[in-house]
């Protein structure tokens, strides 16, 4: 049985920690090497870990921050942000990281998933959505939920099931930050299309129950949390104890 | 531990995470061509990530072949990790025509499961270890192929697929042994295999 993942997001500007509102509004948390130092040893499966900025001197930031973070933490990260090209992946992978997720860069050049593929394999790629609801449909944002793409969900997830990659991680931009309990509209497209890849979805979740009920009822892989963690609502040791409680299969070390 | 670990550099991995897990047992050095100085070396760490073409082309560029057959023939540990393990393999259907380092008879194939999703991604429970300190424990897999051995009796570690078919996830040949897991991202779990390997206990 696969063991469902609790994947700690860390959004990272500059060298802080930060958390959005809605990807807006942001607040520096504090050091992203203590944070993540602190969700290893509290059992986390991964770690995500994303760089806000997506600019040429903010992606040096992020090898270094990567480089930084995982020196004693024993568990995948898979990094984000900012990245156009293999070059980037590799300084990435260098830096520590083990696995990229990619958005906005698709948007521009489809073609990078297929030499991502080439060159590293498909397990090996995480593909990112961003949705925003405009006009009662799903949009695919990109540059941090901070511009339209003006494709749909359902019109990307099309175009992305022809492509062969390991991971589909979804975001409601909505709901970040807001404590609104997780986009379940959202969520059911996505489980309306996609039934044999990985998913993990993230935004709004804000109660403990919220985490083993859309495990469940979308089969998730995963759940990927910012806010809550970060700010101590809960934290990783009651999450797997409740989703054991709920016979949901987890990995305890 | 006191361990000297060499770790070939196959461009395309996580070379820091290596490096950090495996300082953990000893001496880290990285070797990145047959030139590398390996006389006093324990254990030889082919790691893993990208295709199987890939890393045999990156492993023959760089001569790293007589590296490799050095550590066999001293009969020293070698330990390929997820991809590394694969390369031990004659062959890959992920590339054919790519001929694989062949230390280990058998082939590499695309999983196909009706109970997981593919690529196997995510932390899984090993069923049965000839170790007792392995068996359900949970390590991360990333992959989408797996080793099939000729000799099914070198396969001492696997997560279950559907039908009581397996999934290979530790194979061993003397001092050869294939990871299909990420020992340096399991945790507390992927610590401890290295240790039972490198203490002679697996």
């Amino acid at each position: 049985m696969e063991k469902k993942r609790i994947i700690p997001k860390l959004e990272i500007k500059n060298e802080y920690l930060i958390k959005g509102i809605q990807y807006e509004g942001l607040r520096v948390v504090g050091d992203p090497k203590e944070f993540a130092l602190k969700y290893y040893k509290d059992g986390a499966d991964q770690l995500l870990v994303t760089d806000i900025v997506a600019s040429l001197y903010s992606r040096e930031n992020l090898f270094k921050t990567i480089e930084n973070l995982s020196e004693n933490i024993f568990i995948p990260i898979t990094a984000g942000g900012g990245i156009n090209k293999i070059e980037d992946i590799k300084k990435l992978l260098n830096s520590g990281a083990d696995r990229v997720s990619l958005n906005s860069v698709l948007f521009e050049n489809t073609e990078l998933i297929n030499d991502v593929l080439n060159y590293f394999g498909s397990q090996f790629l995480t593909i990112m959505i961003e949705a925003k609801k405009i006009d009662n449909n799903f949009y695919c944002m990109k540059n941090h939920g901070r511009e339209n793409t003006g494709i749909t969900v359902n019109k990307w997830l099309d175009f992305l099931l022809t492509k062969d990659f390991g991971e589909l991680a979804v975001f409601s931009v909505d709901n970040d930050g807001m404590s609104l309990g997780p986009d379940r509209e959202l969520l059911d497209i996505i489980n309306s299309k996609i039934t044999n890849i990985p998913i993990i979805y993230g935004g709004g979740i804000n109660k403990l129950d919220q985490i083993s009920e859309i495990i469940k009822l979308y089969n998730l892989s995963g759940v990927s949390l910012g806010s809550s963690l970060h700010f101590n609502k809960f934290n990783i040791e009651q999450i797997k104890k409740l989703l054991k409680l709920n016979n949901i299969n987890i990995n305890e070390f | 531990m006191n361990f000297k670990i060499s770790i070939l550099n196959l461009k395309i991995n996580n070379l820091k995470s290596l490096n950090f897990f495996f300082k953990q047992f000893g001496e880290v050095e990285f070797i990145d061509d047959y030139t590398s100085n390996i006389s006093d070396s324990n254990v030889l760490i082919i790691p893993g990530n990208g295709s199987f073409k890939a890393g045999m082309e990156t492993i023959k560029k760089n001569n790293l072949t007589e590296t490799i057959f050095e550590f066999e023939q001293k009969n020293k540990k070698i330990i390929g990790i997820c991809l590394g393990m694969q390369l031990l393999f004659n062959e890959s259907d992920e590339n054919k025509n790519i001929e694989g380092l062949k230390l280990i008879n058998g082939t590499v194939k695309k999983i196909s499961s009706e109970i997981y999703k593919l690529p196997l991604l995510g932390w899984y429970e090993l069923q049965k270890n000839v170790n007792p300190n392995l068996s359900n424990k949970t390590f991360f897999f990333n992959n989408n192929y797996s080793v099939f051995s000729i000799d099914k009796t070198l396969e001492i570690g696997h997560i279950n697929n559907q039908n009581n078919s397996k999934i290979c996830a530790i194979v061993k040949k003397n001092n050869i042994f294939g990871l299909q897991f990420h020992p340096e991202k399991s945790s507390n779990n992927g610590k401890k295999i290295i240790e039972i390997i490198l203490n002679n206990e697996l």
